[in-house]
This record gives C-alpha cells, structure tokens and sequence, in this order.
C-alpha cells in the first residue's frame, strides 16, 4: 500500500557542494592533448569520440561512428502529398521505403533534429536567415558531436583588431567586424579596478591599437570553453609552462591571485619576476603580452608563421594548436588549471516509523490461492474482504512456514509534489526488510 | 528616476512545449560482427544480455539496448516442449515480468499476455517473444510515433542469408493503442497495409521496449533464424522454427542468433522541452534613464551631446526577481538596444527547463 508522509523542515536540507576537477592541456606538434588522453581509434572512426585530439565531445554519445543522415535526399525534402513531417525515418515508415536508404557511410551516428514550428526554438548553426526562409513544418539538423576545446589566437602588433561599418564608393554598406580581443575590452577594463594590470589601454600599451600608434603591442590570447571549468577557474590554480626541447623554459603562475601571471620559474630565467599576462577567471580567456626572449637568444623557431623564425616568448604560447601557424616541434606547452562547479543538492530523510509501512497492494502481496474478485455484474464489483496475505515468514523447515507476521519489503520511495503528482522515484539498491517493530531513515539525496 | 523593477502580469507570461528528435541509427555491424563479442554483456544470471556501441570495457562505451527472451506460462514451449535438461522458467519469469509491467494485469489480478492486435477483448496473443529494451540514452522521453523500422535477415545461412524482413509501426500515428500501463504503444508489422490481426510485434514507446513473436521465424527455410552450432554457414545448422530456437537453448542462445539477423534499427525519439517565455514589455516612457555610473559625466548624460534632446538609454540585460526582490535570472542581449521615449520594446526571455 501506498503511504504518503509530508516531510517536515528538519527532513529536508539543501547543501551547496563545491569541487574543484584539475584540467590539462598539453600542446605539441599541431595537437593538444585534454588531460593526457591520447584518440582512441576504432573500427569506423580515427577517434572513437569523433574530435580531434584535445577536444571533449559533450555527450560522448555517437561511440566509433562514421557517416550521418541524409536529410536533404530529395525523397526526403522535395514537399510530400500528405502532410507528414518529413525527416528520413519518419519518411521510410509513412511510405514503406528502406530507412537504410538514407544512412551516409558504413555506420552512421544518431543526428539531432526538430521541426520549426511556433516556438522558433532552433540550432544555433541555422542562421535567423536561413530559419525565417523556411516553411513551417520543414526539419532542421545537426550532426553530433558537439566539440569544444583551448583555442589560441595571436594578435600581432601591425594587425587591425577590429574594422568600423563602412560605405564603397559604389555606395555598398561593409559590415564591420571586431577581433576577440577586441571584444575583452569592457571586461578586462571592468576588472582594471582591481589589479592595473588588466588595463586595456594605458601609458606604456594599447591592446587594441595597431602600429604605428604609439603602444601597439603583439598579444597572444589563450581561450578556454567553459565546459572545462564550469562556473569559474578557480583562482592561484592557473600554471602554464613553455617547454624546449623538453626542458622548462618558463612558468607563470597567478602568485598573488589577483590575475596577474607571473614568471616564476625556473630560478634564474630570463623575464623571471615579470608579468607576462593576465587571466579573465570567469571568462577564460588567457591573455598574454610577455614578449621576452625566454631562451636568452639561445633558441628561434616558426612559431607564428612559416619561415618566419620567432623567439620563444609567452605571446608564441601554445601557438602550434592554432590552424594557421606552424607546428613548430620542438616547443612543446603544458597549461593547467582548476575548474570551480558550485552543484546544489537536496538531502532528504525519509522516516519509516514502527507501525507504518507494514502493508501492500502488490498483487504478489497476498496469497495467489486467494480470489481477490468477489462478485462482478452490472451492479457492482466487489473484492474479497477476506483474502490472505501471503505469509512470507520464514522457518527452519519447509513446510510449515514460520507464524504469520506482517511483513514487507520496501524497495523504493517515491518523491510527491504538493498536488501528490509524482515528480521522482528513489530505487533501492536491494529491498528492505520492514516489520511493524523496525524503523528505518532513508537518505535521499540529488543534485539541484 | 530610472525605471528598475517593472511587475509581470499574466498577460505577460507563457509557457510553451517544444519537440527535440534524434534520428538513432542501429547498424548490424554494432550489434553484430565489427567488435566480435566485446559489446555484448552476457550475465552469469543468463536472463538477457546487454549490447553497448563499443566493447565494454572501454569507459566510452554506451549501452544501448538489453536483449532477451521469454514465453508465456499458456505457451506449449513452457513445458514438455522443452529439452529436458533446459529449465523454461527463466524464460517464463522473462515473460511475466516484462508482460506485467507493459501489459499490466486483468480482473483477476493475473498477468495479461501481449496482445497481437492490442484489442484485449479476444484475438491472438504473443506467447514465444524476443524483448528488445532501449537504452534511455537512446529513447530519451519517448520513441517518436510512426518512426521505428527493425529488419532481419532470414532464410538461407547466417553468414549468407536470402531474406530482408522489414518491420515498421506503419500507421500507428494514428492507430496506436493507450490500454497499457506502460504508456502508448503501437503494432509492428511487416506489411504497410497494417492489416488489423497481422501483426507481429509491439513497440512501447514511452517504456522503449520493442517485443517481436518468434513465430516470425517460423515456416520454411526463407525464415530460418540460424546458428544450431558452430557452423554457421550451413543451412542444416540452422534452427527451423522458434520452436527449435526457444525449446534448445538458454536466453542468451536465443538472444545470440536474433542479435546475429539483425540487420537494421532506426527511429526518431523525442525530447521534451518546457519552457517559459516572459514578455517584458519597455513602454515608451520607461527605462529611458540609467542609474549606471558610467550613465553621467559632470552631470551631464554621457550619451547626450544636446541637452535639449530626448533622454536615451541602451537595454544591455534583463533580470528576472522573484515576488520579494531577489535577483533569481539574467539574460544578456547580443547588443545593446537603444530605448527614448520615442521607442517601445518588448524583449522575450525565454527559460527552459
């Protein structure tokens, strides 16, 4: 039988639960690498979890794919007679052709869809052009995985970091657009209040400016998605190493934890003492102007651009992961941090008190011998008021049982709303013995 | 004085219900063949095995679906049928449990048998029953209606099979059936006329549980279900009819040769999303002054080069209060909106859930 009990305010406590995962990322030769995990090959894909190296697939859910849907086969697409959704499964049940018809490669992933309608909800790659040109009722895809990973960008000096609106003499308008770094000015200038290091524009440097106005700088710029880090990077835990030939060339850390990135290693090193950058903790993004030669003159390599040789200087960091550049092999990168996930949870303690709980309206419940049906006809439906639980009592012997004892086994507990709609189930992971003399407390607790 | 807290009416809120798919394709070369036996599961208790996309040892690896078998108590398979030295209780104990739960039970408290039409009023029952159980990964809410489609090879020889079955819930868009407690449901067939009493299967679609008879591998040799050995390249190594399959071996044998014709699954699931939108609603003489710092210089609004000219703001952000004030949501805008008095905007905020 089923019992309902209201919790009270001691049953229930929310707690905010706050960790910390360790994250790294090393670079090397054109790859990065995501907590030293290297692409696993399988039979249908070079990477099982279908990214590149260094990239985190958000539900690791198309496993060692390769292929998709076709949703623009013309069966598909071109209007159908009847008004059926036309997406490729659908398609094949409506009008009995082969569903494998549609599948692109040997082993196609599972390809995510909707159909426009009111609500305009859409994938964020259908442009509001493309969405607003298409009829209603017409499906819209996308292929997983969804990938994300570090990105670096590197600003030099001579580059425009942004492009105004503008008008050809033919009178066409130019939209204009503006570089990332460009875009952290408001945020970096925001948290300058706190630590000047963070100026976007000062006496001595202008992030935004390109030569030859005065403090025009090269700036390298580290992004990190927030799927790595959650909430926010958690402060002092940010360390970067620059590496040549394997041996350490640099470190920066955020001594002080106030944002500045300083040199701090090796003893001795060229720069060593400096500040070399900053880092935007809730945004994460790296932003980096160190421009000292770390090698002390001892070192060159393409870092930026092929026969270009550059010295080795944290504006170069971890440049060999951005498609453009070279990949420079004989620098290699290690950039590691710590995430901050704040995750709410809700504790509940659920009582069984002596005396309650100690019936059931399982049909297993009672003995299969007994009818439960009395009577049925056109005026009423009557059960029998004296069927026999089943005695589940144990006893040293077969047959008989042991004497009758109300007994139950409490094998989940449901989560009701102030309606008494159910809105959650926790399971046990093996039933539990309840008889009119015990009581129990269960702990049941779930992330908000 | 800026405008800051403005109250929302109902006027002013919905809420609205939106239909995410995927379309899940199911090869055989996952279920069967490209990884040899590394996803398939086999439990010691020997009442269903588990199939994964990728071995399972690889911490990657999703389940997909669960694969079993199971025959009625009223089944001429559950009793003298049966190889002696195979017990047909666990196949029994399948069925009941699996029948309880997507048919429920009758007047009598007994537990009902799949029903071959899903008219539980007379007509044929399912008796002899492969149960495919979905993960939920892959079902998400639900199976979409009128979208799944299950093929298998039959006849000829395992490794060389003549036959392509295909079974789809053709029409059950609209002929699907609610007298489950398991939720809606709708007849597999073989044939898209959908002819009422032909079916051979039943597609649960909120559970995501497929059960399919054995009798579609009963008859002659273009039905045959394959392997009754090691060689599974002659045709006399095959089993002939489900009779065979289910009287001469265990759960996971049965499960084996079904997993090894698969041929094909796909279908579209659906996923739920509830959302709220909020309308908020800037009218003409509202929110044209900001209390932002930055808003003024030397007393004078930064953003104005005229005194004479009309007050101006930019709309950045949108906060959501609760009835006492506390902060409980932002939304950003892409770009800063322009708001004067000459102007009214309604900005949409939408919240899922």
């Amino acid at each position: 039988m089923a019992y309902i009990f209201k919790f009270s305010d001691a049953d229930r406590v929310v707690n905010l639960v706050k960790t910390n995962p360790r994250v790294s990322f090393f670079c090397y030769n054109g790859l990065s690498y995501y907590n030293n995990q290297y692409p696993l090959s399988g039979a249908f894909s070079a990477s099982i979890l279908g990214g590149p190296s260094g990239y985190v697939s958000l539900y690791e859910q198309n496993i060692d794919r390769s292929g998709s849907i076709n949703f623009a086969n013309s069966d598909v697409v071109s209007p159908a007679a009847s008004n059926t959704i036309r997406d490729p499964f659908g398609y094949a049940v409506a009008n009995a052709t082969d569903p494998t018809s549609y599948y692109i490669g040997a082993n196609p992933g599972a390809v995510t869809w909707k159909v426009k309608d009111g609500t305009r909800i859409n994938f964020k790659t259908v442009s509001t052009k493309e969405f607003n040109l298409s009829e209603g009722g017409n499906p819209f895809y996308n292929d997983y995985p969804l990938t994300a990973s570090i990105q670096k960008f590197y600003y030099s000096a001579a580059s425009d970091k942004m492009s105004a609106s503008s008008q050809t003499s033919s009178g066409v308008y130019v939209s204009g657009a503006i570089s990332y770094l460009y875009a952290l000015k408001n945020t970096m200038n925001y948290y300058a209040i706190n630590n000047p290091a963070y100026e976007y524009s000062s006496s001595f440097r202008n992030l935004s400016a390109s030569t030859p106005t005065p403090g025009a700088t090269n700036v390298g710029l580290v992004t990190i998605p927030s799927i790595f880090y959650g909430d926010t990077i958690k402060r002092g835990s940010v360390n970067l190493k620059f590496y040549i030939t394997g041996a350490l060339m640099g470190e920066l850390q955020d001594t002080n934890q106030n944002g500045s990135l300083i040199q701090v290693g090796p003893p001795g090193s060229p720069g060593s003492g400096s500040t070399a950058g900053v880092i935007l903790y809730n945004e994460g993004f790296v932003v980096l102007t160190g421009s000292w030669d770390l090698s002390a003159g001892s070192h060159t390599e393409d870092y930026v651009e092929s026969g270009t040789p550059a010295t080795p200087s944290w504006i170069n960091f971890a440049q060999t992961i951005s498609s453009s550049a070279p990949a420079c092999p004989q620098s290699s990168f290690a950039l590691d941090f710590s995430g901050s996930h704040k995750i709410p949870t809700l504790t509940l303690f659920a009582q069984a008190d002596k005396g309650d709980l100690n019936h059931s309206n399982n049909p297993t419940y009672r003995d299969k011998n007994t009818q439960i049906l009395l009577t049925t006809g056109s005026t009423g439906y009557t059960q029998n008021p004296e069927a026999l639980i089943k005695n589940v009592v144990s006893s040293s012997y077969p047959d008989p049982t042991g004497s009758f004892a109300k007994t139950t086994y409490i094998s989940q507990i449901g989560l009701y709303d102030k309606n008494k709609n159910l809105i959650g189930i926790a399971k046990l992971a093996k039933p539990v013995k309840k008889i009119p003399g015990r009581e129990f407390t269960f702990k049941i607790k779930m992330d908000l | 004085m800026a405008s800051i807290y403005k109250t929302l009416s109902s006027n002013d809120i919905t809420t609205v219900r939106d239909l995410l798919h995927e379309a899940i394709p199911l090869t055989a070369s996952i279920v069967s063949g490209t990884y040899g036996d590394n996803n398939i599961k086999v439990y010691e208790n020997d009442l269903f095995e588990s199939v994964f996309d990728y071995p399972y040892l690889s911490s990657s690896a999703n389940h997909i679906f669960d694969l079993t078998a199971g025959v009625s108590n009223n089944s001429p398979l559950s009793g003298a049928a049966v190889a002696a030295s195979l017990d047909p209780t666990p196949k029994i104990n399948i069925y009941n449990e699996m029948a309880q739960i997507l048919a429920g039970f009758d007047e009598n408290g007994s537990v009902r048998e799949f029903d071959r039409d899903g008219d539980l009023s007379g007509g044929e029952q399912l008796r002899e029953v492969f149960v495919v159980n979905f993960a939920r990964l892959l079902t998400k809410d639900e199976i979409k209606k009128q979208s799944f489609t299950l093929q298998v090879l039959t006849g000829g020889t395992v490794t060389s099979p003549d036959s392509l079955m295909t079974i789809s819930d053709y029409k059950a868009l609209t002929q699907y059936k609610i007298n489950s407690p398991a939720g809606e449901y709708g007849i597999l067939y073989t044939g898209s006329a959908a002819t009422a009493g032909t079916g051979v299967g039943l597609i649960y679609y909120q559970a995501g549980v497929a059960i399919l008879t054995a009798s579609l591998f009963d008859g002659d040799a273009p039905n045959y279900i394959g392997p009754n050995g090691a060689n599974s390249s002659v045709a006399a190594d095959n089993f002939e009819t489900s009779i065979d399959l289910f009287s001469s071996g265990s759960i996971s044998g049965s499960a084996d040769a079904f997993r090894n014709r698969l041929y094909n699954i796909s279908f579209n699931n659906t996923i739920e999303i509830n959302s709220t939108i909020y309308f908020c609603r800037a009218n003409n003489n509202e929110f044209n002054y900001s209390s932002n710092p930055t808003y003024l210089s030397a007393s004078q609004i930064v953003v104005k080069n005229d005194p004479q000219e009309n007050p101006l703001a930019y709309v950045t952000s949108v906060g959501l209060y609760s009835a006492d004030n506390e902060l409980l949501a932002v939304s950003k805008l892409s770009h800063p909106l322009e708001k004067n008095p000459t102007d009214e905007l309604v900005l949409r905020v939408r919240l899922d859930y």
